[in-house]
Protein backbone atom coordinates (compact mmCIF):
# COMPACT_ATOMS: atom_id res chain seq x y z
CA UNK A 1 0.00 0.00 0.00
CA UNK A 2 1.23 3.70 -1.24
CA UNK A 3 1.11 5.93 2.17
CA UNK A 4 -0.87 9.31 -0.13
CA UNK A 5 -0.09 11.80 3.02
CA UNK A 6 3.71 12.34 2.35
CA UNK A 7 2.84 12.68 -1.09
CA UNK A 8 -0.05 15.07 -1.17
CA UNK A 9 2.25 16.99 1.25
CA UNK A 10 5.01 17.22 -1.56
CA UNK A 11 2.43 18.11 -3.93
CA UNK A 12 1.18 20.61 -1.75
CA UNK A 13 4.71 22.12 -1.08
CA UNK A 14 5.26 22.32 -4.79
CA UNK A 15 1.86 24.43 -5.12
CA UNK A 16 2.78 26.47 -2.01
CA UNK A 17 6.38 27.55 -2.97
CA UNK A 18 4.91 27.98 -6.86
CA UNK A 19 2.31 30.29 -5.61
CA UNK A 20 4.57 32.35 -2.79
CA UNK A 21 6.89 33.39 -5.42
CA UNK A 22 4.23 34.18 -7.74
CA UNK A 23 2.23 36.52 -5.49
CA UNK A 24 3.22 40.10 -6.35
CA UNK A 25 2.53 41.29 -2.51
CA UNK A 26 5.79 40.46 -0.32
CA UNK A 27 3.87 39.87 2.95
CA UNK A 28 1.75 37.76 1.36
CA UNK A 29 4.59 35.60 -0.49
CA UNK A 30 6.38 35.77 3.07
CA UNK A 31 3.36 33.73 4.55
CA UNK A 32 2.57 31.55 1.75
CA UNK A 33 6.12 30.45 2.49
CA UNK A 34 5.58 29.93 6.00
CA UNK A 35 3.43 27.19 5.73
CA UNK A 36 5.59 25.61 3.31
CA UNK A 37 8.48 25.71 5.61
CA UNK A 38 5.83 24.11 7.64
CA UNK A 39 4.45 21.65 5.28
CA UNK A 40 8.53 20.55 4.43
CA UNK A 41 8.90 19.82 7.99
CA UNK A 42 5.53 17.55 8.38
CA UNK A 43 7.13 15.88 5.66
CA UNK A 44 9.95 15.15 7.69
CA UNK A 45 8.08 14.23 10.65
CA UNK A 46 6.32 11.75 9.15
CA UNK A 47 9.23 10.05 8.38
CA UNK A 48 10.24 9.45 11.69
CA UNK A 49 13.07 12.50 11.07
CA UNK A 50 11.90 13.91 14.07
CA UNK A 51 15.52 15.85 15.13
CA UNK A 52 15.23 17.35 11.22
CA UNK A 53 11.77 18.18 11.12
CA UNK A 54 11.82 20.15 14.16
CA UNK A 55 15.46 22.05 12.97
CA UNK A 56 13.99 22.85 10.00
CA UNK A 57 10.67 24.29 11.63
CA UNK A 58 12.55 26.22 14.19
CA UNK A 59 14.62 27.36 11.58
CA UNK A 60 12.71 28.45 8.49
CA UNK A 61 9.25 29.00 9.76
CA UNK A 62 10.43 30.78 13.30
CA UNK A 63 14.03 32.48 12.86
CA UNK A 64 14.16 33.19 9.24
CA UNK A 65 10.29 34.38 8.53
CA UNK A 66 10.78 36.92 11.50
CA UNK A 67 14.17 37.77 9.89
CA UNK A 68 11.58 38.82 6.26
CA UNK A 69 9.14 39.93 8.16
CA UNK A 70 11.74 42.76 9.92
CA UNK A 71 13.39 43.23 6.16
CA UNK A 72 10.00 43.74 4.69
CA UNK A 73 9.11 46.39 7.68
CA UNK A 74 12.41 48.28 7.04
CA UNK A 75 12.18 48.32 3.16
CA UNK A 76 8.33 48.75 2.86
CA UNK A 77 8.56 48.35 -1.25
CA UNK A 78 6.30 45.44 -2.94
CA UNK A 79 7.75 43.81 -6.20
CA UNK A 80 7.77 45.25 -9.08
CA UNK A 81 5.04 45.07 -11.80
CA UNK A 82 6.71 41.82 -14.13
CA UNK A 83 7.55 43.19 -17.51
CA UNK A 84 6.72 42.08 -20.73
CA UNK A 85 8.27 38.66 -21.56
CA UNK A 86 11.30 39.94 -22.75
CA UNK A 87 14.36 37.45 -24.50
CA UNK A 88 16.69 36.80 -21.44
CA UNK A 89 13.72 35.41 -19.58
CA UNK A 90 12.15 33.38 -22.64
CA UNK A 91 16.09 31.88 -22.82
CA UNK A 92 15.89 31.55 -18.65
CA UNK A 93 12.99 29.94 -18.70
CA UNK A 94 13.49 27.59 -21.41
CA UNK A 95 16.88 26.49 -19.84
CA UNK A 96 15.24 26.05 -16.86
CA UNK A 97 12.67 23.49 -18.24
CA UNK A 98 15.63 21.92 -20.54
CA UNK A 99 17.55 21.50 -17.12
CA UNK A 100 14.61 20.07 -15.41
CA UNK A 101 14.00 16.78 -16.98
CA UNK A 102 17.66 15.35 -17.02
CA UNK A 103 18.10 16.71 -13.41
CA UNK A 104 14.89 14.81 -12.88
CA UNK A 105 15.88 11.66 -14.29
CA UNK A 106 19.12 11.83 -12.85
CA UNK A 107 18.55 11.92 -9.40
CA UNK A 108 15.99 9.16 -9.39
CA UNK A 109 18.32 7.06 -10.61
CA UNK A 110 20.72 7.42 -7.14
CA UNK A 111 20.88 4.62 -4.79
CA UNK A 112 19.88 5.23 -1.32
CA UNK A 113 21.83 5.75 1.67
CA UNK A 114 21.87 3.13 3.60
CA UNK A 115 20.04 3.60 6.99
CA UNK A 116 23.42 3.27 9.45
CA UNK A 117 27.21 3.56 9.29
CA UNK A 118 27.56 -0.06 9.40
CA UNK A 119 25.76 -0.21 5.67
CA UNK A 120 27.56 3.19 4.61
CA UNK A 121 30.92 1.70 4.78
CA UNK A 122 30.11 -1.64 2.98
CA UNK A 123 28.46 0.61 0.25
CA UNK A 124 31.28 3.45 0.27
CA UNK A 125 34.13 0.97 1.25
CA UNK A 126 35.36 2.94 3.77
CA UNK A 127 36.15 1.26 7.50
CA UNK A 128 33.37 1.16 10.22
CA UNK A 129 35.90 2.86 12.32
CA UNK A 130 36.34 6.17 9.85
CA UNK A 131 32.35 6.90 10.08
CA UNK A 132 31.66 6.06 13.82
CA UNK A 133 34.09 8.43 14.14
CA UNK A 134 32.14 11.09 12.39
CA UNK A 135 28.76 9.36 13.56
CA UNK A 136 29.93 10.31 17.05
CA UNK A 137 30.97 14.13 16.30
CA UNK A 138 27.22 14.76 14.89
CA UNK A 139 26.16 16.84 18.04
CA UNK A 140 28.84 19.18 17.51
CA UNK A 141 26.09 20.34 14.48
CA UNK A 142 24.75 22.18 17.10
CA UNK A 143 28.00 23.75 18.03
CA UNK A 144 28.84 25.05 14.74
CA UNK A 145 25.08 26.12 13.69
CA UNK A 146 25.35 28.68 17.04
CA UNK A 147 28.86 30.06 15.65
CA UNK A 148 27.08 30.52 12.39
CA UNK A 149 24.31 32.04 13.75
CA UNK A 150 26.25 34.30 15.65
CA UNK A 151 28.66 35.24 12.57
CA UNK A 152 25.41 35.92 10.91
CA UNK A 153 24.49 38.41 13.74
CA UNK A 154 27.83 40.21 13.75
CA UNK A 155 27.50 40.41 10.26
CA UNK A 156 24.39 42.56 10.58
CA UNK A 157 25.68 44.60 12.82
CA UNK A 158 28.89 45.08 11.31
CA UNK A 159 26.77 46.31 8.09
CA UNK A 160 24.88 48.87 10.37
CA UNK A 161 27.44 50.47 12.32
CA UNK A 162 29.12 50.98 9.45
CA UNK A 163 26.28 52.52 7.27
CA UNK A 164 27.38 56.25 8.01
CA UNK A 165 30.76 55.54 6.54
CA UNK A 166 30.07 53.95 3.29
CA UNK A 167 27.61 57.50 2.66
CA UNK B 1 10.27 3.44 -4.13
CA UNK B 2 7.76 5.65 -5.13
CA UNK B 3 7.44 7.85 -2.57
CA UNK B 4 11.26 8.14 -3.31
CA UNK B 5 10.69 9.40 -6.90
CA UNK B 6 7.98 11.50 -5.90
CA UNK B 7 9.70 13.10 -3.30
CA UNK B 8 12.71 13.33 -5.74
CA UNK B 9 10.26 14.70 -8.69
CA UNK B 10 9.16 17.81 -6.00
CA UNK B 11 12.77 18.50 -4.56
CA UNK B 12 13.50 18.98 -8.69
CA UNK B 13 10.49 20.98 -9.20
CA UNK B 14 11.30 23.13 -5.99
CA UNK B 15 14.98 23.37 -6.89
CA UNK B 16 14.31 24.68 -10.90
CA UNK B 17 11.38 27.10 -9.61
CA UNK B 18 13.76 28.60 -7.06
CA UNK B 19 16.09 29.12 -9.63
CA UNK B 20 14.11 30.55 -11.96
CA UNK B 21 12.77 33.47 -9.46
CA UNK B 22 16.23 33.81 -9.07
CA UNK B 23 17.19 34.40 -12.40
CA UNK B 24 14.01 36.62 -13.48
CA UNK B 25 12.82 38.72 -10.40
CA UNK B 26 13.04 42.10 -10.52
CA UNK B 27 13.55 42.61 -5.64
CA UNK B 28 16.11 41.19 -4.12
CA UNK B 29 13.58 39.89 -1.41
CA UNK B 30 11.93 38.00 -4.11
CA UNK B 31 15.73 36.66 -4.90
CA UNK B 32 15.95 35.43 -1.80
CA UNK B 33 13.23 33.73 -0.97
CA UNK B 34 13.70 32.01 -4.65
CA UNK B 35 16.69 30.86 -2.88
CA UNK B 36 14.63 29.32 0.11
CA UNK B 37 13.01 27.66 -2.01
CA UNK B 38 16.15 25.84 -4.05
CA UNK B 39 16.99 25.07 -0.49
CA UNK B 40 14.26 23.50 0.58
CA UNK B 41 14.64 21.39 -2.70
CA UNK B 42 18.11 20.78 -1.84
CA UNK B 43 16.88 19.32 1.82
CA UNK B 44 14.45 17.23 -0.03
CA UNK B 45 16.28 15.85 -2.27
CA UNK B 46 19.04 15.14 0.20
CA UNK B 47 16.27 13.30 2.62
CA UNK B 48 14.64 11.23 0.30
CA UNK B 49 18.25 9.74 -0.88
CA UNK B 50 18.86 8.22 2.51
CA UNK B 51 15.18 6.84 2.51
CA UNK B 52 14.84 3.14 2.40
CA UNK B 53 12.78 0.36 4.24
CA UNK B 54 13.92 0.82 7.41
CA UNK B 55 13.11 4.67 7.61
CA UNK B 56 15.24 7.67 6.62
CA UNK B 57 19.25 7.48 7.64
CA UNK B 58 20.80 9.34 10.39
CA UNK B 59 23.70 10.32 7.80
CA UNK B 60 20.78 11.93 5.11
CA UNK B 61 19.17 13.70 8.53
CA UNK B 62 22.16 14.91 9.75
CA UNK B 63 23.02 16.30 6.24
CA UNK B 64 19.71 17.47 6.07
CA UNK B 65 20.24 19.84 9.74
CA UNK B 66 23.61 20.98 8.18
CA UNK B 67 22.22 22.34 5.02
CA UNK B 68 19.59 24.00 7.12
CA UNK B 69 21.72 25.92 9.06
CA UNK B 70 24.08 26.86 6.27
CA UNK B 71 21.49 28.04 4.34
CA UNK B 72 19.85 29.91 6.99
CA UNK B 73 22.87 31.90 7.72
CA UNK B 74 23.77 33.03 3.83
CA UNK B 75 20.12 34.17 3.90
CA UNK B 76 20.18 35.83 7.12
CA UNK B 77 23.78 38.05 5.79
CA UNK B 78 22.09 38.03 2.30
CA UNK B 79 19.31 40.17 4.08
CA UNK B 80 21.51 42.89 6.18
CA UNK B 81 23.08 42.92 2.59
CA UNK B 82 19.34 43.91 1.32
CA UNK B 83 18.81 46.66 3.97
CA UNK B 84 22.35 48.00 3.36
CA UNK B 85 21.62 47.93 -0.43
CA UNK B 86 18.26 49.85 -0.23
CA UNK B 87 19.43 52.05 2.41
CA UNK B 88 22.31 53.47 -0.39
CA UNK B 89 20.25 53.00 -3.45
CA UNK B 90 17.11 53.27 -2.17
CA UNK B 91 15.68 50.87 -4.29
CA UNK B 92 15.88 46.81 -4.13
CA UNK B 93 15.57 46.42 -8.62
CA UNK B 94 18.66 44.83 -9.23
CA UNK B 95 18.38 46.22 -12.79
CA UNK B 96 17.93 49.86 -10.97
CA UNK B 97 21.13 48.94 -8.89
CA UNK B 98 23.27 48.06 -11.62
CA UNK B 99 22.43 51.06 -13.14
CA UNK B 100 22.72 53.68 -10.12
CA UNK B 101 26.13 52.55 -9.70
CA UNK B 102 27.18 53.58 -13.00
Amino acid sequence: MIPTAPLILAFLLVISCVAALLVRKLLWSLIILFYSSLLLGAILFWYGATYAGLFHIITFAGAVSVMFMVIIMLTGEDAPEPRQLNRQVFIGSVLTLAGFIPFLLAITQLQPIAGRYEEQGLLSGSTVDELSFLWAFRSWDLFFVLLLIFAAILGVINLFSREGEVE
Amino acid sequence: MIDSIALNGAAASLFFVGLATIATARNLVKNIMGFQVMLFGVNLALFSAGLSDQGPSDFSSTLVVLSIAMGASVEAVALSLVVFLYRHYRTLNPWMIRRLRH
